[in-house]
């Protein structure tokens, strides 16, 4: 890049796509620079020179390898837009960079008026199949002189253990490199219920920047690796995960750690431990702080009201406070905006530590100190004889039955309503009773289908992780064929006289869709529209879309071969070839058509891709 | 205006129709009708009240009707690769050198995008520079792919863009220069001289921090 481009007389410099790593000096004196578009380049930081281009009002800096926004920041004034997605930000904390330019600013200007302390906690999550002593590891690692029982009942829910252990953490901010001393790290170990029932919640708690333990039973060949790495892997952003083989009874299992290590780049390694002996313990804590202090976030600079409230609220005995209480405490340590309090809320809720969920209108006024009362609580209604002999039925005469403790006393409406903010449950009208879509009968009720001109659509996932259908099913509540038509792994929706079926195969990973009646089109992008809405709160979810082919062959048998719709969409569109690769039958060979059909075919295919 | 194609043109003016409808039921702002041969324009194009872009490009188009102009929202119109003859004052289109060269009397420079890509002849930019001085014209140029993206090479340019790319000092009548999707090892240095130039982009070149292809002696 020549220093003359510094000379021009520009508003708008856009160099998107480079391999540029810095620019020259001399374009801080681009004075009168209004656009600056930097995105897909390898820049390490954002160009120091940019903080002095005070008529800058967007800058555009995604796809690079940017860690820090800095505080200078703060000194553009006429700044409205900043884009830097696809960097890997910890400064601000990712939370707080991802709500965007105001939130940075508000967050550099607390720092700058508060003073700063550092961030030294995080959470440890043990998961496993139920029996393979995730309990008994916990709390292991909080004293190693615990005492297990013969008979640990199995954890229903999640519990939730602190641990502290003291600590010396290193930080860089602003290219200084900090050593901070003399600090306990606090650590809150959330312990999962391992039953098949709490797997549908696990986006929910799977959170990231955590560290992850999966915890076999050596004398068990139950353990399926394959799905708790996976799990793992796509929902904590890449979070380390140890496995812990317990052994009981000094037999050891065999597990084929470098061909899972070349799958799973987070997976840490896998270590062995007696818990009834302590033997390999030492090794398993030292190994486990050791991952809690290399967590990305771990030493991220905070204002110092932050850490404060934050301090206050872990204190703070009491499972939920009021908005009013959590507002109130906020002003006490210091914090004078509402919106700031809020943001910090905000804040806490994605890294896990409360619940709050500012966007709803019941929700907002209450802030869970303890996620586990709302947990417990929801899964007791999941875990209820009562609730899964009626099949996932339920009503409000119940759920006072299962919340009658006084700990649930007078929050009955606020929990269900964050059952169903977890998608675990709809309401049948009127708002009286309730379905749980995960306790249904497995049974599929039978219907009639016309096969006749319908359309039909199959979702291939390269790996599915569970609940997608009840969630499915929650969110489409509304539509379910005379409200019955519905059953554990999937339902009919009706609309304006057209039929969706909707069927998860689990053991296939996909979802197969059919769509029958006269606005069939319409129904189908509404099905898409819920699935890709529930696909997105799978950050790494991998899958394809495939229509079923219909040459002669395939029509006549149950499993047709599937053209992947964004390939077949190209090979139109470029006219080339289509050809089915079970039958070799030609589909569609262009040269042999007529112009009209080429482009009716093109249309058939443009109209689909439409719906969806 | 040239009599319709006799082969099957309802097929292509339906699809084109069927666009536009759809268009207009989500309020898009970008309308593509690209490849489709059509020889004019279906009505409903002039019933797009949300419509800001319009992508003409490959198809057999002679003119543009002046009420085109009326869409409340047009900001421009992609005319690349058509046989247009005339076009209005009031256009604000993007178009190539030839559609340039044949209709530039009647264009204002500052509404005139001039894409100049791997397909401009060498008699097309001999006319331009040999005119380029009188016309002082237009005032935002894009040379390079028209759809690169950040997944593909950039492209080795023809000679005839090396001699626009080479002397681009003359160009001192641009605003806008965009440089995309080229292979060019070295920013070229004509744009140094251009005064009036304001928005520089230069994007999908595969620049480089690499000493020694920084500067020009």
């Amino acid at each position: 890049m020549p220093d003359w481009i510094g000379d021009l007389n520009l508003q708008s410099l856009s160099l998107v796509d480079n391999n540029l790593r810095s620019l020259p000096d001399s374009l801080r004196n681009l004075k009168t620079l209004r656009y600056l578009s930097l995105d897909h380049n390898l820049f390490p930081t954002i160009p120091e020179w940019v903080c002095e281009l005070a008529t800058l009002e967007r800058l555009s800096i995604a796809s690079c390898y940017i860690r820090e926004i800095p505080s200078w920041i703060l000194d553009l004034p006429r700044l409205e837009s900043l884009t830097f997605d696809g960097n890997p930000i910890d400064s601000p904390p990712a939370e707080v960079a991802s709500k965007g330019l105001e939130a940075i600013r508000n967050y550099w200007r607390q720092r700058a008026d508060e003073g700063v302390d550092y961030l030294c906690e995080a959470k440890l999550i043990i998961l496993g199949e139920p029996g393979a002593g995730k309990t008994s590891l916990a709390r292991k690692i909080e004293n190693q002189n615990y005492n297990l029982r013969q008979t640990e009942r199995s954890t229903e829910g999640i519990d939730v253990i602190r641990y502290r252990f003291p600590t010396v953490i290193r930080t860089q901010e602003n290219g200084e490199l900090k050593v901070l001393d003399k600090r306990d790290f606090q650590v809150s170990i959330w312990d999962f219920g391992g039953q098949e029932i709490y797997h549908a919640t696990h986006q929910f708690f799977l959170t990231k920047r955590s560290v992850y333990v999966l915890v076999c039973d050596d004398r068990k060949e139950d353990t399926d690796f394959s799905y708790w790495l996976q799990i793992v892997e796509m929902l904590s952003d890449g979070s380390p995960l140890l496995i812990v083989q317990n052994e009981k009874q000094d037999r050891t299992r065999d597990i084929n750690l470098s061909s899972l290590r070349a799958q799973f780049a987070n997976l840490r390694g896998a270590i062995s431990t007696n818990l009834d002996t302590n033997r390999g313990l030492d090794t398993v804590i030292r190994t486990i702080q050791k991952e809690l202090e290399s967590l990305p976030h771990v030493g991220a600079g905070l204002p110092a009201t932050w850490k404060r409230v934050r301090e206050a609220l872990e204190q703070d005995q009491r499972d939920y406070i009021s908005l009013e209480e959590y507002l109130n405490i906020c002003q006490q340590y210091g914090f004078t905006k509402r919106e700031d309090k809020l943001q910090l809320s905000r804040y806490l809720h994605d890294l896990g530590i409360c619940l709050h969920f500012q966007d709803d209108p019941l929700l907002k006024n209450t802030v869970v100190l303890k996620p586990s009362w709302g947990t417990d609580a929801v899964y007791r209604v999941l875990d209820d004889p009562g609730v899964i002999s009626a099949r996932g039925l339920f009503t409000r005469t119940e759920l006072d039955r299962i919340w009658s403790e006084e700990k649930y006393a007078g929050m009955q409406d606020e929990l269900l309503h964050l059952m169903m903010k977890f998608q675990l449950c709809y309401a049948l009208d009127p708002e009286q009773t309730f379905i749980a879509p995960q306790l249904l009968s497995s049974e599929q009720p039978s219907y009639s289908w016309d096969p006749m001109g319908g359309l039909i659509v199959r979702y291939e996932y390269s790996f599915l992780p569970k609940g997608i259908i009840t969630r499915f099913v929650v969110a489409t509540h509304h539509l379910i064929a005379s409200g019955k038509l519905v059953w554990k792994t999937g339902v009919v929706l009706e609309r304006d006289g057209s039929r969706a079926e909707v069927i998860e195969e689990y053991s296939q990973r996909r979802i197969r869709v059919r769509v029958t009646g006269p606005s069939q089109r319409e129904l189908l992008a509404i099905v898409d529209e819920h699935l890709e809405r529930l696909h997105t709160s799978f950050p790494r979810l991998q899958y394809e879309r495939y229509l079923p082919c219909r040459c002669k062959e395939c029509q006549e048998k149950s499993e047709p071969y599937g053209f992947a719709l964004d390939k077949l969409l190209k090979m139109a569109r470029k006219e080339q070839e289509i050809q089915c690769y079970e039958s070799s039958e030609m589909l569609f060979n262009w040269s042999m058509r007529s112009c009209r059909e080429r482009f009716k075919l093109r249309i058939t295919l443009e109209r689909f891709k439409d719906c969806l | 205006m040239a009599k319709k194609s006799q082969e099957m043109p309802d097929v292509r003016v339906r699809l084109a129709t069927e666009i536009i409808q759809h268009v207009r039921r989500r309020g898009g702002a970008w309308l593509r009708l690209k490849n489709l041969e059509l020889t004019e324009l279906p009505d409903e194009i002039f019933t797009l009240s949300d419509v800001q872009f319009i992508d003409l490009s490959g198809n057999k188009l002679r003119t543009i009707p002046k009420k085109l102009w009326d869409l409340p929202k047009l900001r421009e119109v992609r005319l690349v690769a058509n046989p247009i003859e005339v076009l209005s004052p009031r256009s604000r289109v993007a178009i190539d050198l030839g559609t340039y060269r044949r209709c530039h009397t009647s264009l204002k420079p500052q509404n005139i995008n001039l894409i100049i890509t791997r397909t401009v002849s060498e008699q097309d930019v001999n006319w331009w520079f040999s005119e380029m001085d009188a016309i002082k014209g237009p005032s935002k140029i894009i040379i390079g792919g028209l759809d690169v993206g950040i997944d593909m090479t950039p492209e080795e340019p023809t000679e005839s863009m090396r001699k626009i790319l080479d002397s681009l000092a003359r160009l001192d009548f641009v605003g806008i220069l965009l440089l995309r999707g080229l292979k060019v090892e070295v920013v070229p240095g004509g744009i140094q001289q251009l005064s009036k130039l304001h928005s520089l982009n230069l994007d999908h070149l595969n620049l480089t921090n690499r000493a020694g292809l920084d500067r020009r002696s």
